[in-house]
């Protein structure tokens, strides 16, 4: 912690420690009781703080709200609470790619995916074309049987 | 009640529990409330957006995720589109309703109350609604600066800067009138 960033965090958060990041919050209090610069901070900061405090906030009848709220839900049908029914790629695709992956093989899997799916294409794609191979040497040798390839010898 | 409770809660809310569902309001309304009155600055418009925030609480709990965030940050996050999707759709004029908060004060104080509390409320309503959103979370409702963060869809340091601005435009407005 050093004076700019104490300066920063009274900027943006203010004055009150419990406001300031968790992970910062000790070393800044230290630099505070350390540094007369960063007492001499905090007062000036203060006075925003104790305007924002002084703020008063309209309140709500919470009771009547509660009523209310509790009215508007008791008349939503039962369906509506339960979740959705998902299709089975969206399915496949929650299981390869869980938003917490407890198994880390699964976005491994489903990143190898498409080198998989590449794989699998291009063997097919070599067999198509073995299969063309194949059925040009048979052409080849159809036409080597054909009357105008072989030439006469009484011509 | 600790986390692992307000889960249960949310499973059993979901399975379309009434009681659990009162539990969470109980726990979580005032709060929200208050978020939401001073993102919009009465009780009329807030009164609705907070029914709203909690009948989506009610109709689509199966979309919050307990292992990636607090129900409260779930709920402000839902509050605060609603006050943006409110902002929005009418660029509503400043009306503080004081009126509310003016029983059983001496005319003096009352007066010097009121006239405070409209600066603030004036200085708060003139600021942008993302840095608004920010101090109210930072500062009232004692959000960290993660969970502030991932409501408004920023990084901590994006927070920061709106947090600085903010304060710094409010420091500005209220320059003379301290209290």
């Amino acid at each position: 912690m050093n004076l700019h960033r104490f300066s920063q965090l009274i900027e943006a958060y203010g004055t009150i420690p419990g406001h300031w990041p968790s992970d910062e919050r000790q070393a800044a209090i230290d630099f505070l009781d350390s540094s007369e610069a960063a007492a001499d901070l905090i007062k000036t900061g203060m006075l925003l703080d104790d305007q924002l405090d002084g703020y008063l906030l309209p309140e709500s009848d919470l009771y009547s709200l509660k009523k209310s709220i509790l009215a508007s839900v008791a008349n939503k049908p039962a369906s509506e609470v339960s979740a959705p029914q998902i299709g089975l790629l969206d399915r496949l695709l929650d299981w390869l790619l869980p938003l917490n992956p407890t198994h880390y093989w699964q976005p491994a899997l489903a990143a190898t995916l498409p080198l998989i799916v590449g794989a699998v294409l291009g063997m097919n794609i070599e067999r198509v074309s073995v299969d063309a191979n194949d059925s040009w040497e048979d052409e080849i040798q159809l036409m080597s049987f054909s009357s105008n390839s072989v030439e006469s010898p009484y011509e | 009640m600790s986390e692992d409770t307000e889960a249960e809660l949310v499973f059993q809310l979901r399975e379309g529990s009434t009681e659990a569902y009162q539990q969470l309001l109980d726990r979580h309304l005032a709060s929200i409330n208050r978020y939401v009155v001073r993102m919009m600055g009465n009780t009329i418009d807030s009164d609705d957006i907070t029914q709203e925030v909690f009948i989506r609480l009610w109709e689509k709990s199966y979309q919050f995720n307990p292992e990636v965030a607090k129900l409260s940050t779930w709920l402000h996050q839902i509050a605060h589109n609603m006050c943006i999707d409110f902002f929005r759709k009418q660029m509503k004029t400043s009306d503080s309703n004081l009126e509310e908060n003016s029983g059983g004060l001496e005319p003096q104080k009352e007066l010097l109350k009121v006239r405070q509390a409209s600066t603030i409320n004036q200085a708060m309503e003139s600021l942008p609604e993302r840095q608004r959103s920010a101090v109210v979370m930072c500062h009232y409702q004692g959000l960290s600066n993660r969970e502030a963060a991932g409501i408004l869809d920023v990084s901590v340091d994006a927070l920061e800067s709106l947090l600085s601005r903010g304060r710094k435009r409010l420091r500005e407005s209220l320059k003379g009138d301290a209290i």
